[in-house]
């Protein structure tokens, strides 16, 4: 929404209701009658984000509570929104209180055409639909909700923790966006990957910290990714250089909506946006570092809301035993599945999802919560709490630096670099984009990089600049680099897209390395390169023949055509000759699929080569040995270069006696309806002819009714390619 | 015994993963002749300016060597 819209929206409301509002901002007019431009005044306030955050530091936390559900579930009836907020825990009198000073301050938006000032009634019925002002329709900094304090517990008596690593999973995003580049992605006709992809982000993304099909609904929802034939990097790519917290805000505000029983993401099973929303809503409200219970959050979120989770009730009561089970299998999953995958988190304990609600075999169709014995789940025996940058993300405002992490920081002459969970996000990311990262085991206080050539390398490829990433590397340890790690760097990055490209050079091969090492030795113009090869400058053939055991050389100049050194069999089976040139191996590598010491020629692997029937064409005719010629039609045809046919039908004239024949061209008002003729028996008539045809052949007493002969097509066809002059196709021209 | 020349190519010489990371790109992909090496690659002489043109605006221009005869 821009300015002039925002505008027209408030003209809607009664001016003297606009001039009240301009109040509130401290706007005072002397004029007693309300001015035109009290509706712009009050836009262009509305438009300042710095200015709506300091008013809303003003008021109540529970303000930031009410515009952080609007901003997350979009537009809302102001009864549903209150309905929610009590719903979530917050007491009447003050969330009606909160939606009144926000209305009265134009802060919510009516969004319905009809001039109306937002009265106290209009909160109890349905009341107009209210959404935000375009400055807060992205993150912002709100006042901090009130603290939710539960119950302290100490982890070491629950045994291990597994540490939140966002970083991890912002590296799974990059890495899954820079595989899109490479490779073709696709969605199935249900919106799923199908189990090649989801194999193939496995094992490009080895340190993936969820399911490849989780991982590709959060980057679609965020805007990551679009999925258009395709998966590519979508509008919000850039996230992704943003802070890992903003990164980390929008994959896990932004995708809510999609959270609908239509679009589960994988691994996320009965999730609904009540669960998801609310489960956020309180655990952002935990105090960071904080360890709780799993149980008690699970209590404390169905005590808010007892159905949460429960969305279909297929026939049960909705306290029925599946039901319950189901409750608690996604409020852990919640945690389990995507707060600490994304890093919000840690958790402690062994790591486990509850039952699901049917896992258990039977249905009991009773009420269990409200009878004499109640149903007690058996503990979970897992605890969690919020982390800095969890924090951070929840609330969308800026993760709290880590201070004295960079003594901690080192760099090993082996190549190694140690880093603790906890330091900087950024270095984390970038120690990712430039470093392997090695895996982690739960409860490790530090995380491993390793720095390899290849990573370091693609990650100069991929814009990292290495003088930056070494200072900003000895700025985190607060020493220099071990020096045979800077020379290494330095010498791995020179040799980066350090490309020569060699003019006038002959390359030589021979038959063994022997013999090419002996060539070379003592000219130092003459350079080993491959196995058993050499480049050379460019020599002139010896004129003497060689002697007898000196090899003979055979001169290939790829400047002239080369001599067909390719086999082809009727199965589609290619192999080079013996002495075939240099490119026969790289043709056939692009064609087929090598199979052994022979290549097989396939539809597949030709439509896959994308190579054009023109270029097609020419291969067949000059590189290709003489061989079966319908393989080679065929894989012509696959290249496209058969072009498109037409199909159609023919009227002929078939004379018994082929000595007729001549006689026929003799009569104009018959041959004007012939085209063409297969001597000595056949004449191709006019499409459209037969009736003047028959006029013709009846005045001449001729019966036509007789069948057609066969007419021996394949002797005809190779007397035309015989070049037979009995073969006649005629013009107009020719025949008159 | 045998020993044979191959004339009238051009070489392209760059660390091999430099030159994997080159070679990904569909367009140096089909100019490809031959890679005889993890460091070497041949294309043929006549795809040279369109060769120049493609790795520069790939952002890596290649130094010349040598010259024809």
């Amino acid at each position: 929404m821009d300015l002039k819209s925002l505008i027209q929206r408030l003209n809607l409301y009664y001016p003297t209701y606009l001039q009240q509002m301009l109040e509130q901002w401290g706007v005072r007019s002397n004029s007693p009658i309300p001015l035109k431009n009290n509706a712009e005044t009050l836009a262009k306030i509305l438009m300042d984000q710095e200015r709506v955050v300091a008013k809303l530091r003003t008021l109540p936390p529970l303000t930031g509570e009410v515009l952080h559900r609007i901003y997350v579930s979009g537009p809302s009836h102001l009864a549903t929104l209150r309905l929610t907020m009590v719903k979530y825990g917050h007491p009447e009198p003050q969330v009606t209180e909160a939606i009144h000073s926000l209305t009265n301050l134009g802060i919510l938006l009516p969004a319905d055409a009809v001039k109306y000032m937002i009265e106290p009634d209009d909160l109890l019925d349905s009341g107009p639909l209210v959404s935000l002002p375009p400055s807060l329709t992205g993150p912002f900094s709100l006042p901090p909700p009130p603290t939710e304090v539960l119950p302290k517990v100490d982890p070491k008596d629950l045994g291990a923790t597994s540490l939140g690593d966002p970083s991890r999973f912002a590296n799974a995003l990059a890495d899954l966006l820079g595989l899109t580049q490479r490779r073709r992605l696709t969605l199935t006709q249900k919106g799923w990957l199908n189990a090649t992809q989801q194999a193939a982000i496995s094992k490009v993304i080895p340190t993936c910290p969820m399911e490849p099909g989780t991982l590709v609904h959060l980057a679609l929802a965020a805007g990551l990714l679009t999925a258009a034939e395709e998966l590519r990097p979508g509008p919000k790519a850039e996230l992704l250089a943003e802070p890992l917290e903003t990164l980390l805000h929008h994959c896990f505000w932004g995708v809510l909506p999609h959270f609908s029983t239509e679009s589960r993401p994988d691994g996320l099973p009965l999730s609904s946006v009540l669960l998801h929303d609310l489960c956020a809503s309180q655990v952002r409200r935990l105090e960071v570092g904080h360890w709780v219970s799993v149980d008690d959050w699970i209590n404390r979120m169905i005590e808010l809301h007892p159905n949460i989770g429960i969305s279909g009730l297929g026939g049960r009561r909705w306290d029925s035993l599946p039901n319950l089970r189901g409750q608690r299998h996604d409020l852990v999953a919640f945690l389990l599945q995507i707060c600490l995958p994304m890093g919000l988190i840690d958790m402690a304990g062994k790591l486990a999802l509850p039952e699901t609600g049917l896992s258990g075999g039977y249905v009991v169709l009773s009420s269990v919560r409200n009878q004499a014995k109640p149903w007690v789940p058996p503990p979970t025996h897992m605890a969690f709490r919020l982390t800095p940058i969890g924090k951070a993300a929840l609330l969308g405002t800026a993760a709290p630096e880590e201070k004295g992490a960079s003594e901690q920081i080192h760099v090993t002459p082996d190549f190694f670099v140690v880093v603790p969970v906890r330091a900087d996000p950024a270095l984390l990311l970038l120690l990712g984009k430039a470093a392997i990262s090695l895996p982690m085991q739960a409860g490790d206080p530090v995380r491993q990089f390793r720095l390899e050539r290849e990573r370091w390398v693609q990650s100069l490829q991929s814009g990292l600049n290495a003088q930056e990433f070494m200072a900003k590397l000895e700025k985190a340890t607060g020493r220099p680099l071990p020096s045979n790690v800077r020379i290494s760097l330095e010498d791995w990055g020179s040799s980066f897209g350090a490309l020569r490209l060699l003019l006038g050079q002959d390359f030589h091969r021979f038959s063994s390395s022997e013999e090419r090492d002996q060539w070379v030795k003592g000219n130092p113009e003459r350079r080993a390169v491959g196995e058993r090869d050499a480049l050379a400058p460019v020599e002139p053939p010896p004129a003497k023949r060689p002697k007898r055991g000196e090899p003979t050389v055979e001169i290939v100049d790829y400047r002239h055509p080369l001599p067909p050194c390719i086999v082809l069999d009727e199965e589609g089976h290619a192999a080079p000759t013996q002495n075939a040139d240099l490119l026969a191996e790289t043709e056939l590598n692009q064609l087929g699929e090598r199979v052994s010491k022979v290549w097989r020629l396939t539809r597949g692997s030709v439509i896959a080569s994308k190579w054009t029937g023109k270029r097609m064409t020419e291969w067949l005719l000059s590189r290709v040995i003489d061989g079966p010629e319908s393989i080679s039609t065929r894989i012509l045809g696959w290249a496209g270069g058969l072009g498109p046919v037409a199909l159609g039908s023919l009227e002929l004239l078939q004379v018994e006696d082929p000595k007729l024949m001549p006689l026929l061209y003799t009569l104009p008002e018959l041959m004007e309806c012939v085209v063409g003729a297969y001597p000595p028996q056949l004449l191709v008539l006019r499409p459209g002819s037969r009736a003047a045809i028959e006029k013709v052949l009846d005045d001449l007493r001729v019966s036509h009714k007789n069948a057609l002969q066969p007419v021996p097509i394949a002797e005809l066809l190779e007397a035309f390619y015989n070049d037979v002059p009995s073969v006649a196709v005629f013009n107009e021209e020719d025949l008159f | 015994m045998s020993h044979s020349v191959h004339r009238n190519l051009l070489w392209l010489t760059a660390d091999p993963a430099s030159l994997d990371l080159l070679l990904k790109d569909p367009t140096v992909a089909r100019m490809l002749a031959v890679r005889v090496s993890p460091e070497l690659a041949g294309f043929r002489r006549d795809d040279q300016t369109k060769l120049e043109a493609r790795l520069t605006k790939l952002g890596h221009a290649p130094a010349r060597e040598g010259r024809w005869t």
